[in-house]
């Protein structure tokens, strides 16, 4: 009988989710958005401009025929345009940047200009993912980062392949691939406590992990935050107001021009 | 409209002045409504006894004569062919050297010339006492005494006295009370009167109609929504809990949250500005399973008073309402035991004499039906106990001793912690001293304590959880002065001490988390008002409540800028007093009688409120919010409202008509910046942004009381909006409890002598909410951009709830009492969304937020909802 009401209760506490159509209403979304952060890696650094869409699920806008420069205080470098990635700008050669510089993005597009200036602070080393194995064989990473960290906050990235695992050879690669954030903030938000349940990915023995510990400024932290509390942590039981992200760019722009010491570890799952 | 602004709280002079005011005002004359024009006819040749009675009744004119002094046998001849009284008068006066003047509603007979002697006013005389339920011994709150000669009366008060001062004569007093059988007591009343009387529940026929007592004008301004426990188990419940506070939302102008809620709304107010009182002591959290329940049971209540307005000045420290709640004394008489076995949660209830008359107690329990050994695998567990003890040490004193105990534990099995959970705990403790001075001085002393803990349990085996805590202390009086019956003083003073700890990990964590500094406070409160009655139609009520507020150590307190950033930090000694708040709360409501039947009244109020929940949820579930206090950078809220309405009884006063329409202004609201930081935060100060607030409507409602087919019907428009700095770019703003239309029903049917039906439907706008204009995309993941704040609005929430009393028993002879309630909730099975998500995608049948940004996943559009269709059934006795 006890059962009975542990399944009863349960059930009237699991809140239903179901899809429903919506009509969003109208608002101005002619808006540029910049991403791109540079980092300490010898590599050509890069500024992704797109425009923001009205629907949900529609492609984003490449923004092209910006003029694009970065100055640090000493040099300013061109960004031109990949013609390959529209809206996709790069360095001509590959850039490490350095903690103790200022950065500085110039955007001129369509007669506005947009500017934001950045810097880097250092980064620790880091602790490897988590990672258990289920009854069916696959694993599933339990742990990335500690969601909490007073001394440092930092983005993770963890690129999962097993693309080449035998019997995956010949699958879809998007299938076989995956990428996934991970974040330690100096806060804790009850929406971070009680998150929805996220999509679970399954991989099997023998796929390549790439982890990256990615430094954060405070601002870009808060502006991280902001993201994933707009998209990560919303849609729980515990939902926080919902607001605009805040940013780092002039003239409405939306997104972030930020910078980070990259640390990065690769291993194989056994 | 600021009237006692920070600049001035030096300055005393407002609340000198106002009481200056109410203790002159009761000097001043009033006016009489004794009509000696009107025309009779009278011709005898008789006694003066026999001329006046029949003077007395063609005009309905009341006289005082003075036996000892006047002998109202002597002969008076007087022949009047439709002449005034006041000619009859002076004819009749004329002869026997007697003169006559009009006092208080009567016309006194006395000797020529010696007024001027003399006081003119007759001897007046108080009867006083209190009025219980005969097979009890419980006290009746808002029972009615009305003196049947002059039409004056008045009502208990919370504490069951009364007290009516009324001119030497013979009177018929009438005390009668909703649900219980009138009694009428004749009294010479030729001295000072104690009448302790005791009245039987009405034991109700079958189709028998009752006839509501007619109250109206006995009390100034808006009454309250009252209500018994009887009333709130002839609504059907989810799961069979019937509950009080979820109850309130039948009610226009009280909002629940939705499904699964225990937060409501009153006129615009926030969820933090209602105060709930269980026997004079504040519950910060009155909700089991995160507001699934709500914590009081019925059996454990005898009265509920809820205040939208017009505020009781003896009350306060919230902004929006009052919800005041008394629990049942015990029996005096005999020994009873009841309960309910149903779904959710078992209820016992035991009372019973310890001395008859003298000495009784009162216990009831509600716990869950999930057990230890569930929730040591995860699972939910709660518990309510009430405890009273009732001693009536004589006539004049009696002293109780109550609390409230209730918490929720909620866990989940960890691998490597042990258990996650969380668990939360009110508990309250009362000491109430009644005593009564004499016939007109009343008075309450009350000691209480209330503790409010909420645990986020991180890991059980390793002892590390997030605590919140906030306690209360008080030591008040209130004292009631029954002047006489157009005067009535109520004032009291009130010394409070809280202690906050806003949210702090326990030891065994990392060393760098930050210690939230714990405030202390101690405060005290002055009050003082007067009821006063002007001739028979126009009664006022005005008064002033005082508070001091003062921020203590030991703490330390991060000082602000108005740009949000820390100025200063105060290290503050213990017992030090750091910062100080003086204010003033003005209140005064009026009711002007149009007849029998028909009452306007309209009122103003301020009221303050001092400590606040931050909470930047939109959730409906209780979660990790912490209390705050006013202090340095968190000035008090205050607001003004200003009602008017029209009250009407009618179809031989059955039925009950009220509208009422509001204007409320709230300054010094909290809003908070954008994705604040609130949680574990020193400076959570900073993330707070203020403005002001304003609601406005009106609400209708009509009321059935009793009889076969009972229940009300209510409706309100009602609209409330924000303006806070750097929130929606300092535009107004809908609050997300802004929901224009709210429809409600409830009924009950008796529909056989055994069978009860029970329903209720509720219908609100959808409320307010953010939904995006559209997105951009950063690292993969789709950002919603919002144009602004509360530009949506959720569908329309409706909900129809049935239910079914069926007696168990043929007759009502048997002592053993049992029967059985049936509901259903949420009978159409109505999908009420709570809330709109855009971020999430579907994989493997489940609804999830995408994690691989490689995927492009498609998201979709959804909503949450909760319960379905629910039915339930519960077994309920008593003996």
């Amino acid at each position: 009988m006890k059962q009975l009401y542990y399944i009863l209760f349960l059930l009237v506490l699991t809140a239903c989710e179901k899809r429903v159509d919506w009509q969003l209403q109208k608002g101005d979304n002619d808006l540029l958005v910049v991403e791109s952060i540079l980092t300490n890696e010898n590599k050509i650094q890069t500024v992704k401009l797109t425009k923001a869409v009205n629907e949900i699920n529609a492609a984003p806008l490449p923004v092209s025929g910006a003029d694009v420069t970065i100055n640090d205080g000493n040099s300013t470098y061109v960004l031109s345009e990949d013609p390959q990635k529209p809206g996709v700008y790069t360095t001509a050669a590959p850039l490490i940047c350095v903690v103790g510089k200022t950065y500085e993005l110039m955007i001129s597009y369509n007669g506005e200009n947009y500017s934001a200036t950045t810097y880097m602070v250092p980064v620790s080393r880091f602790q490897p993912l988590k990672y258990i194995q289920r009854p069916d064989g696959k694993y599933v990473i339990t742990q990335i980062s500690p969601p909490y960290s007073r001394k440092e906050e930092a983005m993770y990235t963890v690129y999962l392949d097993w693309s080449r695992v035998p019997g995956y050879e010949t699958i879809d690669k998007g299938k076989t691939r995956a990428l996934i954030y991970s974040y330690s903030f100096n806060s804790l938000s009850t929406n971070q406590i009680f998150a929805p349940e996220k999509e679970t990915i399954a991989f099997p023995a023998g796929t390549v992990i790439i982890q990256k510990k990615y430094s954060l400024t405070p601002e870009f932290a808060d502006y991280l935050k902001a993201v994933v509390s707009e998209t990560e942590w919303k849609g729980g039981l515990f939902d926080m107001m919902s607001a605009n992200t805040p940013t780092n760019l002039s003239n409405n722009a939306l997104g972030f021009f930020g910078a980070s010491s990259v640390v990065s570890d690769t291993i194989r799952v056994r | 409209m600021i009237l006692f602004d920070k600049k001035y709280t030096r300055y005393y002079h407002p609340l000198i002045f106002i009481a200056f005011f109410l203790f002159c005002s009761h000097f001043t004359s009033q006016a009489q409504k004794v009509d000696l024009n009107k025309k009779i006819s009278l011709t005898a040749d008789t006694s003066l006894s026999y001329i006046l009675d029949q003077i007395s009744r063609q005009s309905d004119i009341l006289f005082a004569i003075n036996h000892e002094q006047i002998n109202d046998q002597q002969k008076v001849k007087i022949a009047a062919t439709n002449e005034s009284v006041t000619w009859i008068l002076e004819k009749v006066c004329s002869q026997l050297g007697l003169q006559y003047t009009v006092v208080e509603k009567q016309v006194i007979i006395s000797r020529k010339g010696e007024h001027k002697k003399k006081d003119l006013k007759p001897p007046t005389f108080t009867v006083s006492g209190n009025i219980k339920d005969k097979a009890t011994g419980d006290l009746l709150i808002g029972a009615v005494v009305v003196a049947e000669e002059l039409t004056q009366g008045t009502v208990t008060n919370p504490y069951g006295f009364y007290s009516i001062t009324l001119p030497e004569g013979n009177y018929t007093l009438e005390y009668s009370y909703l649900g219980y059988d009138k009694r009428i007591e004749t009294i010479q009343l030729n001295k000072d009167t104690g009448i302790y009387t005791e009245l039987p529940e009405r034991k109700l026929a079958f189709r028998e109609v009752v006839v509501m007592p007619t109250l109206t004008g006995i009390s100034p301004g808006s009454a309250p929504i009252s209500f018994k426990a009887i009333t709130i188990e002839e609504m059907p419940g989810f799961m069979g809990e019937t509950e009080i506070i979820k109850s309130l939302q039948t009610f226009p102008g009280i909002k629940s949250h939705g499904d699964g809620s225990v937060f409501f709304y009153v006129r615009g107010g926030n969820k933090d500005q209602n105060l709930v009182l269980i026997d004079e002591a504040p519950v910060y959290n009155p909700s089991h399973l995160f507001g699934f329940f709500s914590s009081f049971i019925p059996e454990a209540i005898k009265d509920v008073k809820v205040y939208k307005n017009d505020i009781p000045l003896n009350i306060g420290g919230r902004l929006s309402s009052v919800i005041d709640i008394k629990t049942r004394e015990g029996n005096m008489k005999r020994f009873g035991f009841q309960g309910s076995l149903g779904i959710a949660s078992n209820r016992f209830i035991v009372e019973g004499p310890i001395k008859k008359d003298k000495l009784s107690y009162f216990v009831s329990l509600r716990k869950s039906n999930f057990g230890q050994k569930l929730l040591e695998r995860g699972g939910f567990n709660f518990h309510d106990l009430n405890i009273k003890l009732n001693y009536q040490i004589n006539e004049n004193n009696r002293v109780y001793l109550s609390g409230y105990n209730g918490k929720d534990d909620y866990r989940v099995p960890g691998s490597e912690t042990g258990h996650f959970g969380i668990n939360w705990l009110n508990s309250t403790l009362t000491l109430r001293w009644n005593h009564v001075f004499n016939n007109k001085l009343f008075s309450n002393t009350t000691f209480h304590t209330s503790k409010y803990e909420y645990n986020l349990i991180i890991s059980e085996r390793n002892g590390q959880f997030w605590n919140e805590t906030i306690t209360n202390g008080t030591l008040k009086t209130d004292l009631n002065y029954y002047y006489n019956p157009s005067n009535t003083f109520k004032f009291g003073i009130n010394i409070n001490g809280h202690f906050f700890n806003p949210g702090n990990l326990s030891k065994g964590f990392d060393a760098g988390i930050p210690f939230i500094p714990q405030k202390n406070v101690r405060q005290a409160i002055l009050y003082l008002s007067t009821n006063k009655q002007i001739g028979d139609k126009l009664s006022i009520r005005y008064g002033a409540r005082f508070n001091i507020w003062q921020n203590t150590g030991p703490t330390t307190e991060y000082l602000m800028d108005s740009q949000h950033r820390i100025e200063d930090t105060l290290e503050v000694e213990s017992g030090k007093v750091y910062h100080t708040y003086r204010n003033l709360e003005p209140r005064i409501s009026a009711s002007y009688k149009i007849d029998s039947f028909s009452t306007l009244k309209a009122g103003y109020e301020r009221t303050l409120q001092y400590i606040q929940l931050l909470s930047n949820s939109i959730s409906p579930f209780t979660t990790l919010d912490v209390w705050v206090p006013s202090g340095p950078n968190i000035q008090p809220q205050k607001a003004d409202q200003f009602s008017a309405g029209y009250s009407r009884r009618f179809g031989k006063n059955q039925f009950e008509l009220s509208a009422e329409a509001y204007y409320k202004r709230m300054y010094d609201q909290i809003e908070f910046r954008d994705h604040p930081d609130l949680f574990l935060n020193p400076l959570v100060d900073q993330e707070l942004r203020f403005g002001k607030a304003w609601s406005y409507g009106a609400e209708l409602l009509l009321k059935k009381p009793a009889g076969r087919l009972k229940g009300q019907v209510g409706y309100s428009y009602s609209r409330v909006f924000k303006k806070i700095e750097e929130i929606n770019k300092g535009k107004r703003y809908p609050a997300i409890y802004d929901r224009p239309h709210q429809l409600t029903f409830a009924f009950s049917y008796d529909l056989s002598e055994r069978w009860q039906l029970l329903t209720n439907w509720i219908y609100t706008s959808g409320a307010a909410i953010t939904t995006p204009t559209g997105f951009y995309y950063y690292g993969g993941k789709s950002v919603p951009v919002y144009e602004s704040r509360n530009n949506d609005r959720l569908p329309d929430y409706h909900r129809l709830d049935i239910g079914a009393i069926f007696n168990l028993n043929k007759t009502d002879e048997k002592r053993y009492r049992h029967h059985l309630k049936f509901n259903i909730f949420n009978v159409y099975g109505r999908k009420n969304p709570f809330a709109l998500n855009f971020n999430k995608t579907g994989s493997h049948g489940k609804i999830v937020v995408p994690q691989n940004v490689l995927n492009n996943s498609q998201l979709l559009n959804t909503q949450i909802y909760l319960l379905g269709t629910i039915p339930s059934i519960s077994y309920n006795f008593k003996f």
